[in-house]
């Protein structure tokens, strides 16, 4: 093992690198695939198979402190020019993908939109976003 | 939209709109785990007016429960 993961690993940024490492792969044994290179990368971080990293990437990323369901404090929030807020977040990491939904409420309580975003860590997406 | 951890507490988002920046957000969670400030501003944009927010939240559940009834409602 010569390589150690990151505290919240990408999953992207990992299945680059195995892309990366094909071609020389490819110069010592022209028959090999990218999951030749994908195992190699998960021998490096000292793991049994790409499978087994992909497991641990997962389960690093669901201990993301910011993940969970979260309520909001009224007495301790503002929001400008809007008469509806945010009352509750749910916040879900999964492998390298961040999703955030936000359920808002109006004046008389009652739900009016959640939207869903959700967008690859450090990496440029288009926006999912619906409306209730 | 991009995400880009700032540290391991802190997420921050944005999100552009042919090129413009529609909104920031920044999401941090408390050394404790407990409290979750969202903090950010949207620009005017599609008929919405600009908003700012400074929200707190209170951990009510270490995952993210109810999200697929959400999901399923969309």
């Amino acid at each position: 093992m010569s390589r150690r993961l990151p505290e919240f690993p990408n999953l992207e940024y990992l299945r680059k690198q195995a892309k990366a490492l094909l071609p020389e792969l490819q110069r010592q044994r022209p028959q090999s695939k990218l999951a030749d290179a994908q195992h190699a990368i998960a021998v490096d971080y000292g793991f049994t198979n790409w499978p087994a990293l992909k497991t641990r990437v997962a389960a690093l990323a669901a201990r993301c402190p910011l993940a969970g369901t979260w309520r909001m404090d009224p007495a301790k929030s503002r929001r400008l020019e809007s008469s509806s807020a945010v009352a509750v977040l749910h916040i879900a990491v999964t492998g390298d993908v961040v999703t955030i939904t936000d359920v808002v409420v109006d004046a008389s309580g009652h739900e009016q939109r959640a939207s869903i975003r959700s967008a690859p860590m450090a990496r440029r997406t288009r926006p999912s976003t619906t409306t209730l | 939209m991009t995400t880009q951890w700032r540290g391991t507490r802190v997420l921050e988002l944005l999100v552009t709109k042919h090129g413009q920046r529609i909104s920031q957000l920044t999401y941090e969670v408390s050394p404790g785990g407990q409290t979750l400030t969202v903090a950010g501003a949207a620009a005017a944009h599609d008929g919405y007016p600009a908003t700012e927010q400074l929200s707190v939240f209170e951990r009510v559940a270490d995952n993210a429960e109810g999200i697929e009834t959400v999901e399923a409602r969309s």
